[in-house]
């Protein structure tokens, strides 16, 4: 029961905190969040690295790709054409979101680790 | 103990690369191959790229805008092609609110022009090592050629008149405003690109704007290199391949519209004092060459021959294939004032269109305004001598700010004709030690934003001739109808009067006698009003003949006038069909006298191979799909390549135009480029490179289509491909009225017809309203531009918008 009311509260956690960040924060913002969130709920460092890579990459492309199909995907099709990224923008965007959520979540799993041997 | 120092350093390190992370996707770096862009920034769904992917129906405004410098309550109504209909109470809000509309479609393009016409580009573009010094080097040339100095004296000019600035202040507040709007997430997608913020906009943009227009339309004179080749070649033959006045010629205007010479009381000519001892050697030659191809055509017809019994005015004037395009459409109207058209984004007012009374066109005049002058500086680089006298140098002090490097400072000495361009001392030309001053029409205090302000508001030919006395540079062929069932054509702009070939050639500083004295009388323009011959045009032929009582030169073009002419001349109750067939007539009149010359010189062997056959049966409209043009084109390329090299020149000397060439050919001319027997030779050089020809494509291939081969595209300023857009549908080319060439081409086909009780106007342009590239809209007209279809606007008043739901209405609030 504990470890469910746990759960809600981190999932509820990383839904506002990420709303605020994506909302008023800059694009770093959002890395903040999961190394405070990988600080408060402690698990172990895979599933940390796994929530930052996954759900930092499914945030951006997923917010990119309801943009983009808005749009029609013109603006993704114009910089295809023009090669003007070095890869698929949808994957580079993906990479980015999850490379920064991965590496605030290992932060902030550190900080834990780290904050937790100083109380022994 | 050790393990909590080694957690420590972990944790830092994590938090290191965090930061690290965090801080690269912020900043724009530079590695080996270029900079990188802040792909954090770029990224992120909800403030990079991204927000430029425009939801297909979104507006460029938010559907109301405070802004409390307006007066009153402004509406813009955006009908189905996104053109927005500016509605206002008084003057100042609707060039407030033009202002603030063009940049909601086109900031960026606005300001990068701005940077361009300053020579700023270095202050964002100049840490990309492969750009830098080519983008340094064209902004000092930018800086030596005076272009913002041209621009202070513009503003200095306008500060003067109240109306006009403030009208200018308007227009700046507006742009202002919208800027002032904008978080980062709203920048244009260049901006987030190349990674720097909109400054604030200032009147002086507005006057820069102008100077980068002058610039195109009044760079093609050719002094420097024909001091070179006069010296080379000598006088005489020199005027035989760079002739001033050709037969036939059919200038815009005919004798019988000239004031008579006694009218007139400038000096007889001197050849004697043409300056001829200059070597200049080969000048550096500023930016790239001027772009031949930017022309225009213009026509009215008079209501006696046309089918709806009232004029009929086209015009499209051939400026660069730019994305965004170099023009916007719009509808600005207050209470007194109701003009639609096509505006230059970053200007006031509307360049090209109708108000409620009258309609009007512009091509370009081609005359010669930019002179040069040969100084004698002091050693101690202080004074010059003229006129017997020393006088003072004055230095201007310009400073590029390089991105990512230091600042370069130029110190640029000017002489009352302007600055010194080429300065022996800091800025000499190759293999030359002259000091080369620059006089050009585009630097003087002049109001041509006031002149369109004027137009705009024109109700018949006395109000317009009335508006273009504020205008001065670039010089312009006005073209004129109104309700009223007038016509009329006027060739406007600030000429000075010369003596007989003067400013040909590099001029001699040290003498008076060269320098600028006074201009044309405005009485004494060329001008046609309700011509006996039913029609006037323009297509940048020669504005006169000889018989005009005044000196005029410059570079003009010889074979769309002369089509033009011949179809007007046929055409007796012209129609809207007829217009359009105009502007998309494809008949390549120089092929048409140039290929059955170059084919009578081939041996009667090569007559039968498939090329030769191909082009014999070609009909000489240059359609896209055909495959002779390609060949044509080519094939005189190859051989004026051959026929003009030469040893004593380098690639900075000028060819021989075709028309001039077209006659060598027919008259078998005598020339240093010519060895031996001339018609042999010629033979030669024509069998030869027509065997060159043969092999050199794969004239069975796709690419060899003409609308393929010539390669015409829409180029992103940035020139990024994904932004820019082919166009290998399109037929026409150089010399053809349907100019459309690889690079430049009909910017703005306008047709207006005066049969109603509002004019009817029938327009496209190769572009889109918006100027993201993340817009459907970014190419919204580009199809129909390529399949002749034109979008119809008529003059409505704002009642039509609000009866009609189908626009979109944002709103302007005080």
């Amino acid at each position: 029961m504990k470890k469910n009311k746990n759960i809600l509260i981190m999932v509820f956690f990383y839904i506002v905190g990420s709303a605020l960040a994506i909302g008023y924060l800059p694009w770093w913002g959002l890395g903040v969040v999961f190394a405070f969130g990988a600080l408060l709920f402690v698990k172990p460092l895979w599933q940390e690295l796994l929530l930052g890579l996954l759900l930092g990459a499914a945030l951006w492309t997923g917010i990119s790709f309801i943009i983009s199909a808005q749009n029609q995907h013109i603006l993704y099709h114009r910089f295809m054409e023009g090669k003007i990224l070095p890869l698929n923008p949808f994957l580079l965007t993906a990479i980015l979101g999850g490379l920064h959520g991965l590496s605030g979540s290992l932060f902030g799993y550190m900080l834990g680790k780290w904050r937790k041997n100083l109380r022994k | 103990m050790q393990n909590k120092a080694l957690q420590f350093v972990l944790t830092v390190l994590c938090g290191a690369c965090f930061v690290a992370l965090s801080y690269l996707g912020s900043h724009r770096i530079t590695l080996g191959n270029g900079p990188i862009p802040p792909l954090g920034n770029l990224l992120y769904p909800t403030s990079g790229i991204w927000q430029q992917a425009e939801s297909l129906d979104a507006l460029p405004m938010e559907s109301a805008t405070q802004a409390k410098e307006l007066r009153d309550e402004v509406s813009v109504y955006w009908d189905d092609q996104f053109i927005p209909h500016i509605f206002a109470q008084n003057e100042h809000d609707m060039f407030f609110a033009q202002g603030y509309v063009e940049a909601s479609l086109r900031l960026w393009q606005m300001e990068f022009t701005i940077f361009a016409a300053a020579g700023r580009l270095s202050e964002i573009l100049g840490d990309d090592p492969n750009l830098r010094d080519k983008i340094l080097e064209f902004d000092i040339n930018q800086r030596r050629i005076g272009m913002i100095y041209g621009a202070e004296n513009k503003l200095q000019a306008i500060e003067k008149n109240p109306e006009a600035l403030a009208l200018l202040d308007a227009y700046t507040n507006g742009v202002n405003t919208y800027i002032n709007s904008l978080r980062y997430e709203d920048y244009p997608l260049e901006y987030k690109l190349l990674d720097y913020q909109p400054s604030p906009w200032t009147n002086l943009n507005s006057c820069l704007l102008l100077m980068a227009m002058s610039k195109d339309l009044t760079d093609r004179e050719f002094d420097l290199e024909y001091t070179n080749l006069k010296n080379a070649l000598g006088e005489e033959m020199f005027f035989t391949l760079y002739g001033e006045y050709y037969n036939p010629m059919e200038p815009i205007f005919p004798p019988s519209t000239y004031p008579p010479t006694d009218s007139t009381n400038h000096s007889s000519p001197q050849p004697s004092a043409h300056p001829s001892s200059f070597d200049l050697a080969m000048p550096l030659r500023l930016n790239s060459p001027p772009d031949k191809n930017i022309g225009s055509n213009n026509w009215v017809i008079h209501k006696e021959r046309s089918q709806s019994g009232m004029p009929l005015l086209a015009n499209d004037p051939h400026l660069s294939f730019n994305a965004p395009c170099i023009w916007v459409e719009m509808q600005i109207s207050c209470p007194g004032y109701n003009a639609y058209g096509v505006s230059f984004p970053g200007a006031p007012g509307i360049i090209i269109g109708c108000n409620d009374s009258i309609g009007w066109g512009v091509t370009n005049a081609g005359r010669d305004v930019k002179d040069w002058y040969q100084l004698t500086i002091n050693d101690d680089r202080t004074q010059y001598y003229h006129d017997s006298v020393w006088k003072d140098l004055t230095y201007r002090e310009e400073v590029i700010q390089c991105r990512g490097g230091e600042d370069v400072i130029l110190n640029i000495p000017y002489s009352h004709h302007g600055p010194v361009v080429y300065d022996k001392i800091t800025f000499p030309s190759e293999r030359h030690t002259g000091d080369l001053a620059l006089r050009w029409r585009a630097h003087d205090p002049t109001e041509e934003f006031y002149a369109f302000y004027q137009i705009n508001k024109a109700k018949n030919w006395d109000d317009f001739l009335g508006a273009l006395r504020y205008y001065s540079c670039p010089a312009q062929n006005f073209i004129f109808a109104s309700l009223q069932g007038d016509i009329g054509l006027r060739q406007q702009g600030d000429f000075a009067i010369l003596e007989e070939r003067q400013g040909y050639f590099v001029m001699d500083g040290t003498s008076a006698r060269f320098d600028w004295k006074e201009s044309i009388p405005f009485e004494d323009m060329p001008t046609l009003y309700n011509p006996a011959s039913q029609y006037a045009s323009s297509a940048n032929q020669h504005a006169v003949s000889p018989d005009y009582p005044y000196y005029t030169h410059g570079e003009f073009e010889h074979y769309r006038n002369r089509r033009l002419h011949s179809l007007l001349d046929n055409l007796h109750k012209a129609s809207i069909e007829d217009m359009v067939s105009m502007q998309y007539d494809n008949y390549d009149l120089f092929a048409s006298e140039m290929l059955p010359l170059m084919l009578s010189y081939l041996d009667s062997d090569k007559l039968a191979n498939p090329v030769a056959q191909s082009m014999q049966s070609w009909d000489f409209m240059a359609d896209a799909e055909k495959v002779a043009p390609s060949q044509f084109h080519l094939w005189y390329a190859l051989y004026t390549d051959s026929l003009y090299k030469d040893d004593k020149f380098d690639s900075l000397w000028v060819k021989p135009n075709e028309y001039q060439t077209y006659f060598q050919l027919k008259d078998s001319i005598r020339h240093p480029f010519l060895e031996g027997d001339v018609m042999a030779t010629q033979k030669k050089l024509l069998n030869t490179t027509f065997d060159v020809l043969c092999t050199v494509q794969d004239w069975d291939a796709d690419s060899s289509q003409w609308g393929q081969f010539k390669g015409s595209t829409i180029s992103h300023l940035l020139r990024i491909d994904g932004f820019s857009y082919g166009l290998p549908s399109a037929g026409g080319g150089e010399h053809i009225l349907n100019a459309s060439k690889t690079s430049t081409g009909p910017s703005w086909r306008m047709i207006l017809d005066f049969s109603g009780e509002k004019i009817q106007g029938h327009g496209h342009y190769p572009g889109g309203q918006s100027g993201n590239p993340g817009s459907a809209r970014y190419m919204g007209f580009v199809d129909d531009w390529l399949n002749k279809t034109y979008h119809s606007f008529v003059m409505e008043s704002s009642s039509f918008f609000q009866e009609d739901k189908a626009f979109t209405k944002t709103v302007l609030l005080p």
